[in-house]
């Protein structure tokens, strides 16, 4: 599991990725980010609640609570505008950092 | 299964989580257990190892709860919310009929959920709301204490006030033996009183003191069920002529003066230079109805102890006015006519004195307020208009919030939601913001009522109980809820329908759909009528008050200071010694440095008092005997009109000459020459007070000066004319002094200058002529204030109205105009297609406020001064005013569709 050593920040672009194309609930997000990263990154509630905490703050998600029939209610994260926009940049940065570090380490050429 | 809230709550250390039932923290976690504890047992796992893999690594609870605080998501959960959460538990724990309240509070508690979600929003709505209903508030609280509750008598409404109606006077007091006989011929009275007011000089320790006085007959504390807080008020044997001197004092006058001495009973008080006893106290909060001039009441004395002069003239009127109450089951039409049966027995009886005469009867309460009720109910009229403003902008508000959450609904419904749960759900949030705002209002209410009263509490007599109690408050939650269905139920029913057909008819994703914005229109067009309703009303008070200000009273009222002084009787029995007494007064003041005139006259322009005397001119013997001609009459001294600054426009003024023993003379006004001699010279005319051929003397025209306008600059006055001071001397006098700066500066100089002369004389009713103007026009003051700031706040909520739809219905079409832009638009011919949008429904809401104005116009003539109900130049000026306010409104998103980037347009809106 490569979870505890990823920096805060790139969980931040691991949750606004999931939440690109449609609102999910936060059983779903951990599910989903364990999904495609094939098993191999995997969070506990208590890691990546609060960080969902943190997101809202910052206006990058928006928490709704949602009723569904015959279920109990959930609360479902959405990207707001300001998340768009976060997510464009973390985009940018987390390429530019990965092509840095491959440069830097010989797995490619500038 | 386990309890995961349980679960999470018990070790998760958040401080604001304990006790709390349902918190969304615990919640949110609880159902992540939840979850992955399902996903392992679907996968096969037995419940305790599911229960494992679902707490498996949890870690530090700690260092979570921490971290969440860190994040700040720990919601400040309102305490309404709260208690609405608790109670809806319990609620539905019970089932049954208690589900449906508990569905309604889990509604309210989304609602404020909801609405703190969009602080913006929702604090624009609450103010504007506020707004409203606080103005509504204001004006009803008004409203109650004046025209809606009771006085505050037992049974009030058997309470009469009754006046004379005289053949040439249609308001007239009432004369002493005409009351005498009214109360003992009536069939349908319990009993009658009369009362008059004045003053009383207090002579004891210290320097003596004007005392306002009620003078009333015995009857009268029985007749308003009015019990003395302490001893008794008066005897029948006590309210007669030569009667014991016996004197009920007032609660505020027992405070001051006694400190509240209960030991006062019995108490001995020189009043006018005679002693009288102190028999009763009135509670405090026993005020009676009529204040007439008075500022305050002090004391209580009985009326016919001083009915020596009018005792048996039935032709004096010294200021009476009489008070009744119903024997039981009279109504008031019963006791009309019972008095018109009295009135004509003594036409028969006297007719020398009472023909033509006749019975004014009145309910109390009505008569107390005739001159209220029509200014309040314009006022109520504008803050309901005010009110319907604020509620279309609110609701053109929760519209337009509606386009965005047509998604939400949208998956509500998809979601299950019928119909009526989604409009029951909209509707409670629009009732929460209405109440709230209602609250908000309220409380802006409170204060607002205050600050009226401060403006003009002086008018209202203080039988009015004016203030923010629980019936207004009900009132205005009543308002508040139907407003808040009405103008909360439009939007969530449009909600409803999502306009499917119109949505493909346009083929554009457009948010909001024609029909919506068709009602939105409908709201503009709404709100602009009312606020040109509005701002016309206001136009025309405004108009109304400017020419009140600019209206010459025909005096110059700038640096001239008046006293009251009231020489007893029993001190100054004889005329020549009140004669020497004006002589060395005026001499005296009139040596004081900074004065630069000084007179006295009997009657004082707008000052309490006025004397209306019936006369007759030489040659013009009336028709019909019994009929006379009623002038305002005054007696004034040398240097009167100077003083005063009143034109002498022929002949002369008065001089110490026209004495008792000189040829009898007098000065009229330029409206009664006009009126009886129009083509001659009036100097050298006679007239007579009285009846034509009654043995009164003639008195010979000297001078003619302008006329005044005695009851201030708004009504109109009756032909004036003056008789010389020493020709008709009286008790009291107002003494003017014209000074050359400051005139308040004088006071204590004509104190001192009336003490030197006699120490035991008290002043009374010390003022400036400017501030008696003032008074005079302060009730078109107040309306142009009250009336302007509703149209001010009706303006302000307008425009923002306008922007808003202008805005909205812009953005929404943006793909169409950017398609007009690229196939050529010109940037101008954007701007005018979306201005003339808007100004299309402005120009529909002004027609429909000049209808409104027109209607309400009516209502107002009778308060206007120099200014027609129709007046032009406001009916033109406000609607333009209006809609340059709302061109300015709709410009703004008028140019931002004129830079949109048409590509950009199409690429956002396809």
């Amino acid at each position: 599991m490569f979870s505890s050593q990823l920096k805060k920040g790139s969980v931040e672009l691991l949750i606004l990725s999931i939440l690109d194309d449609q609102p999910r609930h936060g059983y779903q997000i951990g599910k989903l980010i364990e999904l495609r990263s094939g098993g191999r990154l995997r969070f506990r509630v208590s890691s990546l609640y609060p960080i969902l905490c943190r997101m809202e703050k910052k206006g990058w998600i928006e928490g709704r609570w949602v009723e569904k029939a015959g279920q109990r209610r959930r609360r479902y994260y959405r990207l707001t505008a300001g998340g768009q926009a976060a997510l464009a940049e973390e985009q940018r940065t987390w390429v530019e950092f990965a092509a840095a570090v491959n440069q830097v380490i010989g797995l490619s050429h500038a | 299964m386990r309890d995961w809230k349980r679960y999470v709550r018990e070790r998760l250390p958040l401080p604001e989580t304990k006790g709390t039932s349902d918190d969304s923290v615990v919640e949110e976690l609880a159902g992540q257990f939840e979850d992955l504890y399902l996903e392992a047992l679907e996968r096969g796992a037995t419940q305790d190892e599911a229960e494992a893999y679902a707490v498996e690594g949890m870690g530090d609870w700690g260092a979570l709860a921490e971290e969440i605080v860190r994040a700040g998501d720990v919601r400040m959960v309102s305490g309404a919310e709260r208690w609405l959460e608790r109670t809806e538990a319990r609620a539905r724990a019970r089932g049954g009929g208690w589900t449906r309240l508990a569905d309604l509070e889990r509604d309210v508690r989304f609602s404020l959920r909801t609405l703190r979600k969009s602080p913006g929003f929702t604090l624009v709505a609450l103010l504007t709301l506020a707004l409203g209903i606080g103005a509504v508030t204001t004006i009803f609280s008004l409203i109650d204490g004046v025209l809606l509750k009771p006085l505050p008598y037992a049974d009030s409404d058997e309470l009469v006030y009754m006046w004379e109606k005289l053949a040439s006077f249609e308001n007239a007091m009432v004369t002493y033996p005409n009351f005498l006989d009214w109360r003992e011929r009536n069939r349908v009275f319990e009993d009658l009183a009369a009362f008059n007011d004045g003053s009383i000089n207090l002579t004891e320790s210290g320097d003596p003191l004007e005392l306002d006085v009620v003078r009333v007959s015995a009857s009268m504390f029985p007749i308003l069920r009015a019990e003395p807080l302490l001893g008794r008020t008066f005897l029948p044997a006590e309210d007669k002529l030569g009667g014991e001197r016996v004197v009920v004092l007032a609660y505020g006058f027992w405070q001051d003066r006694f400190g509240g001495d209960p030991g006062v009973i019995g108490r001995s008080l020189t009043l006018d230079g005679n002693p009288y006893t102190v028999i009763g106290v009135m509670a405090r909060d026993f005020e009676f109805p009529v204040r007439g001039d008075l500022e305050r009441i002090d004391v209580f004395v009985a009326i016919e102890q001083f009915a020596e002069n009018w005792i048996d003239n039935r032709g004096s009127h010294p200021g009476i006015a009489v008070i009744g109450r119903f024997a039981p089951g009279v109504t008031l039409e019963r006791a009309r006519q019972d008095m018109e049966r009295v009135a004509l027995e003594l036409e028969a009886e006297y007719p020398d004195t009472n023909e033509g005469s006749r019975v004014h009867v009145a309910s109390l309460h009505e008569r107390m307020t005739r001159n209220l009720r029509e200014p309040m109910m314009l006022l109520l009229l504008a803050v309901s208009l005010l009110l319907l403003i604020a509620c279309t902008n609110v609701a053109n508000l929760v519209l337009a919030r509606g386009a965005v959450r047509q998604r939400e609904i949208a998956i509500r419904t998809s979601l299950g939601a019928n119909g009526p749960r989604i409009v029951r759900l909209l509707l409670t949030e629009s009732l929460a913001l209405w109440v709230l705002g209602g609250l908000v209002g309220i409380a802006f209410a409170h204060g607002a009522t205050r600050a009226l009263l401060a403006l003009r509490g002086d008018q209202l007599a203080p039988v009015f109980q004016v203030g923010i109690d629980a019936r207004v408050v009900a009132a205005t939650l009543a308002v508040t809820l139907l407003t808040g269905l009405v103008f909360g139920l439009m939007p969530a029913l449009r909600s409803l329908r999502p306009d499917l057909v119109e949505h493909l008819k346009e083929g554009a994703r457009s948010s909001g759909g024609v029909g919506r914005n068709r009602l939105r229109s409908a709201l503009v067009v709404v709100e602009v009528g009312l606020a040109v309703a509005l701002l016309i009303a206001a136009g025309l008070t405004v108009r109304s008050f400017v020419k009140m200000m600019k209206a010459s009273p025909g005096f110059d009222p700038e640096n001239v200071l008046s006293v009251e002084i009231n020489l007893p009787t029993a001190r100054y029995p004889e005329v020549i010694q009140r004669t020497a007494f004006y002589h060395e007064l005026l001499d005296r003041v009139r040596a004081i440095p900074g004065v630069r005139s000084a007179a006295t006259s009997y009657v004082l322009p707008m000052a309490p008092g006025g004397w209306q005397n019936s006369f007759h001119v030489e040659g013009e013997p009336p028709e019909q005997s019994g009929v006379y001609t009623i002038a305002e009459v005054s007696s004034v001294s040398t240097d009167y009109f100077q003083t005063m600054g009143i034109p002498l426009l022929r002949g002369r003024e008065f001089t110490r000459a026209d004495g008792q023993d000189a040829p009898l003379v007098v000065i009229v006004d330029a409206t009664l020459a006009e009126r009886y001699w129009p083509n001659d010279d009036p100097i050298g005319k006679r007239l007579k007070t009285g009846d034509y051929s009654s043995d009164s003397p003639w008195r010979e025209v000297v001078g003619v000066v302008g006329h005044v306008k005695l009851n201030g600059v708004v009504r109109e006055a009756l032909p004036q004319w003056y008789m010389p001071h020493w020709q008709d001397n009286d008790d009291a006098y107002f003494l003017t002094v014209k000074t050359a700066g400051d005139p308040t500066r004088l006071i204590e100089p004509i104190r001192q200058a009336v003490l030197a002369i006699d120490p035991a004389q008290p002043i009374a009713e010390v003022n400036t002529m400017t501030a008696y103007v003032g008074a005079s026009t302060a009730d078109g003051r107040f309306m142009a204030i009250l009336l302007g700031s509703f149209a001010a706040a009706a303006l302000l909520l307008a425009a923002v109205g306008i922007y808003g739809v202008m805005a909205q219905a812009t953005a929404e079409r943006g793909h169409e105009i950017g398609v007009r832009i690229a196939l050529g638009a010109t940037g101008g011919e954007v701007l005018g297609m979306v201005v003339r949008q808007g100004m299309a429904r402005v120009i529909l809401g002004v027609i429909l406020g000049l209808a409104l104005a027109v209607a309400i116009g009516r209502l107002m003539a009778g308060s206007l001064f120099g200014v027609s109900a129709l007046d032009p130049a406001t009916f033109v000026a406000a609607p333009l005013f209006l809609s340059a306010v709302a061109l300015a409104a709709s410009l703004v998103p008028a140019r931002r569709a004129m830079r949109l980037d048409p590509v950009r347009a199409l690429y956002l809106v396809t």
